[in-house]
C-alpha cells in the first residue's frame, strides 16, 4: 500500500503538473489517471442527457483530445486537482463540441477557446460553467466520488485475494459503512469460523486499509498531503449533500 | 436519475444509489474511512524519532514503521533478524530533568520481564541506546479495546470472557506485586486471534509518578490516556496506590465494555443500559466503589465472583424467547401431540372389535373375524403409532431441554420441549393414580374429568420452576411460557381425560359382563353401555330402555352405570341367559329376569 505521505512527490498528478505533461513519464501519468476515472466522465454526460452511445462516444474523443495534446497548459500555474482539472477540460470540451456543431449549422462566429483554459476549483469557476448545462459541478463531483470508493476497495478486496482471504473481505464489507445493528457480527463469525474477538480485530483491520487505499487514492490526484483529507471531506460532503 | 427503489442503507437509513459500488452507501464508508485513518497522529509538540533517526541506535533490529503514540511513548514494529520475529519496539517519553529516571527504569523493567502471562504482552528486552530508553515486546498483530468497540459493540458474554481475562492477568500480576497503574481500553490489546493481552504493565510507573500527575492532570485530551479510567485515589495520590486501583480501572472499563459509556457522575447500573443479568451489576458496581476498602480486594476475588455466575447465569426472560429455537421443539410437540389422541383409536377398535368377537357359533365367530380383521390391525397400527410417536417426542423433547439448558437458556422453544418430555410421564402417573384409587371413587365422568385436568395442570405447573432452573438457570416461568403452556395443558388434559373415561361396557350373551377398555379399569362407571342382547327389555338405573337388539348400543347420561341395576327380560331368556349372573347384593325384584311372556 502506498504511503499518502512518503510516497507524495511521486504521486501521478504532480508528475503531471511538474513537466506539464511534455515529458513521456508524464503522459503515461496522465493517461493512467484517465483511466482511473473514466467512469465519472461518462456518466456526467448521461447525466447532463446525453444517450449513452453519444456519451462514450463524448468520452472517448474527449480523452482522446486530452491526452493527444502535447502539454498540459496553465495545469502548474495554480494550485489545482486532478479532479478539478478534468471537469474544467470536459466543460471546454463540450463548450467547443457545441459551437462546432453550431458553427457547423450557422457557419463561423466562433472565438477559439482553450482547452487548457485555467480550472481551479471545479466548484468556483463560474466562468467555466456552461451556461446551458442543466447539471450542478457537484454531480460531477459525487461521481467522481464513487469511482474512488471503488478504486478503494477493489484494492483492499485485491490485498485480501492476495492473502487468501477473499471470503472476508466478501463477508465483512458491510462493516465499512459502520457498526449498524443490522450487521450481525456472530454470523459473520461463524461464516468465516472466527472468535468474536477476531472479528472485531478483523473488522478493524478492512477498515484500516480500506482507509489507506483511499487515501493513497486521493494523493494520486492532489497536490500536498494536506488536501488529502480535505478532498474526502469534500467529496463526502458533496455525496451527503446529493443523498 | 439515480434515486430509484434502491436499498436503504442500514447504517444512515438514506437509500443507496444504483451505481454506488459494491451496493455500499457511498457516504457512510467514505465517512467512515475519513474517521478511521490517521488513529495514530503524533503529538505535534513532541515529534516521535524517525525511523532513520532510531536505526543506527538498534542495530539488532530492522525498525519497520511506527504503530502507536502514546502518553506513555512511541511504538514501532521491528523485525529481530537474528531471531527472524517481529517485535515491538517502544521508545519511553523521557522528562529530560528527572535525575531519578534511570535508576529506576531499570529497576522497575528488570521486574516486568519477569512477567510472563498469556494475557500480559511480554517483554523481551530493555535498555538505553542513545538518547532512547526502550523496551522490546511481544508484537501483537491485532487491535486495542478502544478499536475494537469502536467495531462494534462487545455481547455482556463476550464482554465477560474479555474481563475474565483480565482478571486473569491482573492477578498473575498483583501476585508479583506489580501493578498495571494505567488500565485503560488502549491498553488491552486483542490480537488476531481474538486473545486478550494486556500492554505496558507498569510502565506508568516507570515514567514516574511526576509524568503521571501530569499526564493524568493536564494532558487529557484522548491519546494520552484520561483519568476516567483511574481510581479516586490514584487521581489524588498516584504514589500511594495498591491493586485495589487497577481493580477500580478494571471496572471502568468492564462497564464501558458493557454499556459503551463511562461510568461518570450518578452513573446507571449496566442492567438499566443493556441485558445485563443483575448480578453482573453488582460486580460491576463494587469494583467501582470510590472507596477501595468497599471494593473488591484482589482480581482474585472479582474472577471468582464472576465464575461463580457463568456456573448459574440467569439471563433476562426477554432474551430468552429472541434466541433461535433448540433443535426438534416443535417436532417433539407435535409428535406428542398427535400420541394423544391416537388413544381414542386403540379404545375404539379394541372395544367394538370385543363387542364384534362376542361368544358366537364357531361359523359366526369366523365370519366375524374376517369382517373385523381391520380393527385389529388398525388398532395395533394405532397403538404402535402412539406408543412410538410418544416415546420419540419423549426423547426429542428431552435433547431439546438439553440443548436449551447447554446454551444456558439462549435458544427458544422452551414450553414446546417440556410439553413433549414432561406430558406422558405426567399422564402415566396419573393413570396409576388413578387406577389405585379410580374404581372405588363413585365419581361421575365430568367431575373426574375435572379432577384429572386439575391433577395434571398442578403437576405441570410445579414442574415448570425446576425445569426452568435446570434449563436455563431462570427463576421464575416468563408470560410466554405460561400462555402456551396453559393452553396445551388444558387442551390435553381434557382430551386425555375423555379418552381415560370413554368406556365401554359390553353385555354379552354368555353371561359376561365386561368393559371393553381394561387399560385404565373404570369399571361400573360408563358413559355407554352396549347391549349384546337380542330381544330383551333393558332397565338401567330405573330407566326402561324397551326393547334392545344385540349390538344396540344405549347411552347413558352421566353417572355410575352398576351392572347390578339393570333389567334384561326376554321371551326365550332360558336359550339365551340360562343363568344370567345376578348380583347378590341386590334386591331380588332387581335382580329377577323374569320372561316376558
Amino acid at each position: 500500500m502506498i504511503s499518502a505521505s512518503k510516497n507524495f512527490h511521486t504521486t501521478r498528478w504532480t508528475i503531471v503538473r511538474k513537466a506539464q505533461g511534455e515529458t513521456p513519464e508524464a503522459k503515461s501519468a496522465l493517461s493512467e489517471l484517465c483511466q482511473a476515472y473514466y467512469t465519472p466522465i461518462f456518466r456526467f454526460l448521461l447525466l447532463e442527457g446525453k444517450s449513452r452511445d453519444e456519451a462514450e462516444e463524448l468520452s472517448q474523443s474527449f480523452f482522446a483530445r486530452l491526452l493527444g495534446k502535447n502539454s498540459i497548459h496553465h495545469a502548474d500555474q495554480k494550485k489545482g486537482r486532478f479532479r478539478s482539472y478534468l471537469l474544467g477540460a470536459l466543460k471546454h470540451f463540450l463548450a467547443e463540441d457545441r459551437r462546432n456543431k453550431g458553427r457547423l449549422k450557422r457557419g463561423g462566429n466562433i472565438k477559439h477557446q482553450s482547452l487548457d483554459e485555467p480550472a481551479t476549483e471545479t466548484t468556483s469557476s463560474p466562468q467555466l460553467t456552461d451556461p446551458t448545462s442543466s447539471i450542478p459541478d457537484s454531480y460531477f463531483d459525487r461521481e467522481w466520488a464513487f469511482a474512488l470508493m471503488d478504486r478503494g476497495l477493489r484494492t483492499v478486496e485485491a490485498t485480501f485475494t492476495k492473502n487468501g482471504k477473499p471470503i472476508h473481505f466478501k463477508t465483512l464489507k458491510p462493516w465499512l459503512m459502520g457498526d449498524s445493528t443490522t450487521l450481525c457480527q456472530a454470523s459473520a463469525a461463524a461464516t468465516l469460523n472466527l472468535s468474536p474477538g477476531a472479528i472485531k480485530v478483523s473488522i478493524h483491520r478492512l477498515r484500516k486499509d480500506f482507509a489507506d487505499a483511499i487515501r493513497a487514492e486521493i494523493a494520486q490526484t492532489v497536490d500536498t498531503p494536506e488536501e488529502i483529507s480535505q478532498e474526502l471531506n469534500y467529496l463526502i460532503e458533496v455525496i451527503s449533500k446529493l443523498a | 436519475m439515480t434515486q430509484p427503489a434502491s436499498p436503504n442503507c442500514p447504517q444512515c437509513g438514506n437509500p443507496i444509489p444504483d451505481n454506488a459500488p459494491s451496493g455500499l452507501c457511498p457516504a457512510c464508508v467514505l465517512g467512515r474511512a475519513a474517521t478511521t485513518a490517521n488513529q495514530t497522529k503524533p503529538n505535534p509538540k513532541s515529534p516521535p524519532p524517525s525511523l532513520e533517526e532510531l536505526a543506527p541506535h538498534f542495530p539488532d533490529l530492522e525498525i519497520l514503521e511506527m504503530i502507536g503514540f502514546g502518553g506513555m511513548g512511541v511504538v514501532y514494529k521491528a523485525r529481530q533478524p537474528k531471531l527472524e520475529r517481529l517485535v515491538a519496539l517502544k521508545i519511553l517519553h523521557v522528562q529530560d530533568d528527572d535525575p531519578s529516571f534511570e535508576e529506576r527504569f531499570h529497576r522497575e523493567a528488570r521486574v516486568l520481564a519477569r512477567l510472563d502471562h498469556p494475557n500480559i504482552v511480554t517483554i523481551f528486552d530493555f535498555g538505553t541506546a542513545g538518547p532512547y530508553h526502550f523496551l522490546v515486546m511481544e508484537l501483537i498483530d491485532g487491535v486495542n479495546l478502544r478499536q475494537a468497540m469502536q467495531s462494534g459493540r462487545f455481547t455482556p458474554d463476550e464482554a465477560l470472557t474479555l474481563v475474565q481475562e483480565m482478571c486473569a492477568a491482573l492477578k498473575s500480576a498483583h501476585e508479583d506485586g506489580i501493578l498495571h497503574r494505567d488500565i485503560k481500553p488502549e491498553n488491552v490489546l486483542l490480537d488476531s486471534q481474538g486473545r486478550l493481552k494486556i500492554a505496558d504493565f507498569g510502565i506508568a510507573k516507570i515514567i514516574g509518578p511526576d509524568e503521571q500527575a501530569n499526564f493524568t492532570l493536564t494532558r487529557q485530551d484522548s491519546i494520552l490516556g484520561s483519568p476516567q479510567y483511574m481510581a479516586p485515589e490514584q487521581i489524588e495520590s498516584p504514589e500511594n496506590v495498591d491493586q485495589r486501583a487497577d481493580i477500580y480501572s478494571l471496572g471502568v472499563v468492564f462497564y464501558e465494555l458493557l454499556t459503551g459509556e463511562l461510568p461518570l457522575g450518578r452513573f446507571a447500573a449496566p442492567s438499566a443500559k443493556n441485558e445485563v443479568d443483575t448480578r453482573i451489576d453488582d460486580i460491576v458496581l463494587r469494583t467501582l466503589e470510590k472507596e477501595r476498602e468497599a471494593r473488591f480486594q484482589t482480581a482474585a476475588d472479582v474472577s471468582t465472583k464472576m465464575a461463580s455466575l457463568s456456573k448459574a447465569p440467569p439471563l433476562p426472560s426477554a432474551d430468552r424467547s429472541r434466541g433461535a429455537p433448540a433443535r426438534f421443539t416443535t417436532l417433539s410437540a407435535i409428535l406428542t401431540a398427535i400420541s394423544l389422541p391416537l388413544i381414542y383409536i386403540i379404545f375404539f377398535t379394541f372395544s367394538s372389535l370385543s363387542e364384534s368377537l362376542a361368544p358366537k357359533t364357531p361359523n359366526q365367530l369366523s365370519e366375524e373375524i374376517s369382517r373385523n380383521l381391520w380393527k385389529p390391525i388398525l388398532g395395533i397400527g394405532a397403538a404402535i403409532l402412539s406408543v412410538t410417536t410418544a416415546i420419540i417426542g419423549f426423547v426429542l423433547g428431552l435433547s431439546s431441554l438439553r440443548e436449551i439448558r447447554q446454551s444456558e437458556g439462549q435458544k427458544s422453544g422452551l414450553s414446546r420441549a417440556t410439553f413433549a418430555t414432561v406430558t406422558w410421564p405426567i399422564l402415566i402417573f396419573l393413570a396409576i393414580v388413578a387406577s389405585s384409587v379410580g374404581a372405588s371413587i363413585p365419581t361421575s365422568f365430568p367431575i373426574l374429568a375435572l379432577l384429572l385436568a386439575v391433577s395434571f395442570g398442578l403437576i405441570y405447573w410445579a414442574l415448570i420452576p425446576p425445569l426452568l432452573h435446570w434449563a436455563c438457570h431462570q427463576k421464575s416461568p416468563g408470560p410466554r411460557f405460561s400462555r402456551v403452556t396453559s393452553i396445551l395443558a388444558s387442551y390435553f388434559t381434557v382430551l386425555v381425560t375423555i379418552s381415560m373415561i370413554q368406556t365401554t361396557v359390553t353385555i354379552t350373551a354368555s353371561n359376561t359382563l365386561s368393559s371393553s377398555s381394561h387399560i385404565f379399569p373404570f369399571y361400573g362407571e360408563h358413559s355407554r353401555v352396549q347391549i349384546k342382547i337380542k330381544d330383551f327389555n333393558l332397565t338401567v338405573n330405573g330407566r326402561n330402555y324397551g326393547q334392545v337388539e344385540d349390538g344396540d348400543q344405549i347411552s347413558v347420561k352421566k353417572g355410575k352405570v352398576f351392572l347390578n341395576s339393570y333389567q334384561i327380560t326376554s321371551p326365550d331368556h332360558e336359550k339365551w341367559l340360562p343363568d344370567f349372573p345376578v348380583p347378590s347384593s341386590k334386591p331380588d325384584e332387581e335382580r329377577a329376569i323374569p320372561p316376558q311372556e
